[in-house]
């Protein structure tokens, strides 16, 4: 740490510094400058500015020069980038290329990342189901892991705080296992997929197919959407319809006057004060020129994403933490996971040929848990599974029709209805699951790499098995023809959900940051993104990670005004 | 794209293993084989096209939707090795076969013979796959003609005649409609 530019620490210091300007950092962000905090937010990428900076959003198909398919030399070159559903020609500039940004696979890990000011909120899918009461029990009542400090009801009024500013449109379903929330007006099924739900109603008691609810605005909401229906919101959208740091809170945050960024600034560490017992600031490198600066706040709010947090915190050493911030428990780096997307269903349908759909649904159908849920007990697994589906009209099934005239007609014309599920297998906390630091790789910076040493484990293989059988049953129950099921087997990593590593819990001696999202042992430091999770559930967790965020950042201001920081 | 489409549109460009295919050796001890596209390539390429994706009284084809050069880009930057080695063999082979049935070459056949010649092609294809899947091959060979076929069909799908003619497209949609009635011959949406 050379040459550090401390700049004055009078002008280097605010009252809060949130790391990171991704789905919680830009809520951190907003929350913390609403209540009058002046905030620094440090991003280690380039600047997104809504609107102004995607570049694509706008582009038709055929006026991208390979037709969105990625040129042989940058797949070679990301090799695990490639493999993300979301990565193409139309959306690369919003991923962080493997090999510019190396990490150590102990076991194969995918990580996915995505460095620039509004992170991976640009590129996220926007499903958003609540964790439902059973999400917060399970641990406890499993005796896995260590249980949550937090139940749904301290959440509630949180996601419906976080829903009706991020505009959530949905259906209120009344199911527990994903509770309603303060919903936009839901988006239509199309017909193959009322068809399933009907199926499922008829054939069972506990099976739901509902539209999922997503962060995509069905009206428009404060001067942003309404969604135009294009689904290409991964290259971020120019009518603000869908829900990013860039559209949505970081705006918010500008808005008050008390915010300041910088961007192309990668944190090293967080300093701690020894004789306060607390941090007093973060040592970041211009991440171009490698110059170091130090930054000074009350408090600091830790949003980098999951292993970019955690790889922080054990980066943070001292007298008082030699193995890393907030480790009294040694569980700091533990307990990494994921979901499971790896299972596949499709089905084709005889019918409903005189049907089809008009506009690009942003979202899907979303068919809620049902294992170990209710009166079903499974032997062979804990914990459950979702399915995302998707009904369509088949359009490039060449197979059988001849070239020509027919080839190109058949084409031409939408061909059978056709349903594609994919799983959402919750993963068990594992203290086998971790990340360290390399004792001897560093990245550009002089920050050691990640080692990541992680795989989905028995649990999650045993539920793959239930996941491709009942998703069988289930589309030849509704009438579905040549049922096909996969198993990717792909690594953990590409469901994008990394969850844990500096786990919430009632003590610092099995956890690492309390009920509050506090470090234990340097109270005045947050970590809220998906770092802080206990367990997994099966819902996708951004819409989680909001509510915990601004749940966190209020108290840090309340605790800020009776001084307690 | 959507998530749960977690599989990328075209199978070929996933960069998976692939094993050469037996359909393409037939040729091989004719012509030498090209290591290189030319633009004379682009024009061949151009009538391979054209033969599976024609111009009909509906809308233009493939050529005219300059299927050649999109087909040259995908062989220089988009396959992979092997695949650009069907792809390269694959043309030699087309050639050797339209002079061993014809004794004419390949851009001077009728339309009516390119097809006759293809058509064969796809039946070996086919018979090839049924085959593989018969003997429980774990990685199904990509045939030459397969590959061709579908890189026709990607790029002139993804063109602008085949996705705003031959199909049908909204830029800006504006709306969601779950459910609206469908005749047949009613054209497709080009993108989901």
């Amino acid at each position: 740490m050379a040459n550090i530019n401390s700049g004055g620490i009078d002008s280097n210091t605010y009252d809060a510094i949130v790391i990171g300007s991704g789905i919680t950092g830009g809520w951190a962000a907003k929350e913390l400058c609403e209540k009058g905090l002046k905030t620094l937010v440090i991003e280690r990428g380039r600047m997104v500015e809504h609107i102004k900076d995607y570049p694509t959003a706008n582009l038709n198909p055929w006026e991208f020069k390979h037709r969105n398919i990625l040129p042989l030399k940058d797949r070679e070159e990301n090799p695990i980038l490639s493999k993300c559903y979301a990565y193409e020609e139309s959306t690369a500039h919003f991923f962080a290329k493997d090999n510019y940004h190396p990490y150590v696979q102990k076991r194969p890990f995918n990580w996915i990342k995505g460095y620039q000011v509004g992170g991976k909120s640009l590129t996220w899918a926007r499903w958003t189901q609540r964790w439902g009461v059973i999400d917060f029990e399970a641990n406890a009542k499993e005796g896995i892991a260590v249980d949550w400090p937090i139940r749904y009801n301290d959440l509630a009024p949180w996601y419906s705080y976080v829903e009706q500013f991020a505009g959530i449109s949905g259906n209120r379903d009344g199911l527990p296992q994903i509770p309603d929330g303060e919903f936009l007006p839901p988006m239509d099924m199309n017909c193959i997929e009322t068809h399933l739900q009907k199926s499922l109603a008829s054939s069972y008691k506990d099976r739901h197919l509902v539209i999922s609810r997503t962060a995509n605005l069905s009206q428009a909401l404060s001067g942003r959407g309404p969604c135009q229906y294009r689904n290409l919101c991964f290259r971020g959208c120019p009518f603000g319809g869908y829900f990013s740091s860039n559209s949505t809170t970081i705006p918010a945050a500008e808005r008050t006057g008390n915010l300041s960024m910088i961007t192309h600034a990668v944190v090293h560490s967080v300093i701690y004060d020894e004789s306060k017992q607390k941090a007093k600031g973060v040592r970041v490198i211009d991440a171009l020129t490698n110059e170091a600066t130090e930054y000074f706040a009350k408090v600091i709010f830790i949003n980098g994403s999951t292993l970019n947090s955690t790889l922080l915190l054990l980066n943070s050493t001292s007298s008082r933490f030699p193995n890393g911030m907030g480790n009294d428990s040694n569980e700091l780096g533990h307990n990494l996971m994921d979901h499971n997307y790896n299972g596949r269903i499709t089905g084709e349908y005889d019918g409903y040929e005189d049907q089809y759909y008009a506009g690009r649904k942003p979202t899907g159908s979303y068919l809620a848990r049902f294992r170990n849920f209710g009166n079903d007990k499974q032997t062979d697994f804990l914990r459950g599974y979702a399915y995302a589906c998707n009904g369509f009209r088949e359009i490039n099934k060449a197979e059988g029709v001849n070239i020509g005239s027919d080839l190109k007609n058949t084409l031409s014309e939408p061909g059978l209805w056709k349903m594609a599920l994919v799983s959402m297998g919750e993963c068990l906390p594992s203290h086998q699951n971790k990340i360290s630091l390399s004792k001897d790789k560093v990245d550009r910076w002089g920050i050691p790499l990640l080692e990541i040493d992680a795989a989905f484990g028995d649990n999650e293989n045993n539920m793959m098995m239930d996941i491709l059988k009942s998703g069988a049953e289930m589309l030849d129950k509704a009438g579905f023809k040549n049922i096909k099921t996969l198993d990717t087997k792909d690594a953990m990593g590409l469901g994008i959900h990394e969850m844990g590593t500096a786990r919430m819990g009632l003590s610092s001696k099995t956890s690492v940051l309390n009920k509050n999202n506090q470090v234990w042992g340097a109270e005045n430091v947050f970590v809220t993104d998906g770092a802080c999770m206990t367990s997994g559930s099966c819902q996708n967790p951004s819409l989680t990670y909001m509510a915990l965020t601004a749940r966190a950042a209020n108290f840090a201001v309340e605790q800020l005004k009776k001084n307690n920081l | 794209m959507k998530r749960r489409e977690a599989i990328k549109n075209l199978a070929i460009f996933t960069g998976g293993a692939i094993m050469f295919s037996s359909g393409l050796l037939v040729g091989c001890n004719s012509s030498e084989v090209r290591i290189w596209l030319s633009d004379d390539d682009v024009l061949l390429l151009d009538e391979i096209g054209e033969t599976i994706i024609p111009k009909t009284k509906e809308c233009e084809g493939a050529k005219a939707a300059k299927i050649g050069t999109y087909m040259k880009l995908m062989a220089d930057e988009c396959l992979t090795k092997k695949e650009r080695q069907i792809f390269l063999v694959g043309l030699t082979t087309i050639e050797d076969a339209a002079r061993e049935k014809f004794s004419t070459d390949f851009m001077d056949l009728k339309p009516i013979q390119k097809k006759e010649l293809f058509m064969e092609m796809q039946s070996q294809a086919e018979k090839e796959k049924k085959d593989s899947i018969e003997k429980s091959i774990a990685i199904i060979p990509i045939h030459y003609f397969q590959l061709f076929k579908d890189l026709t069909i990607h790029g002139y799908f993804t063109s602008e005649i085949g996705i705003t003619e031959a199909r049908r497209y909204e830029a800006v949609p504006g709306r969601y409609n779950g459910c609206i009635d469908y005749k047949k011959g009613d054209k497709a949406w080009a993108t989901s």
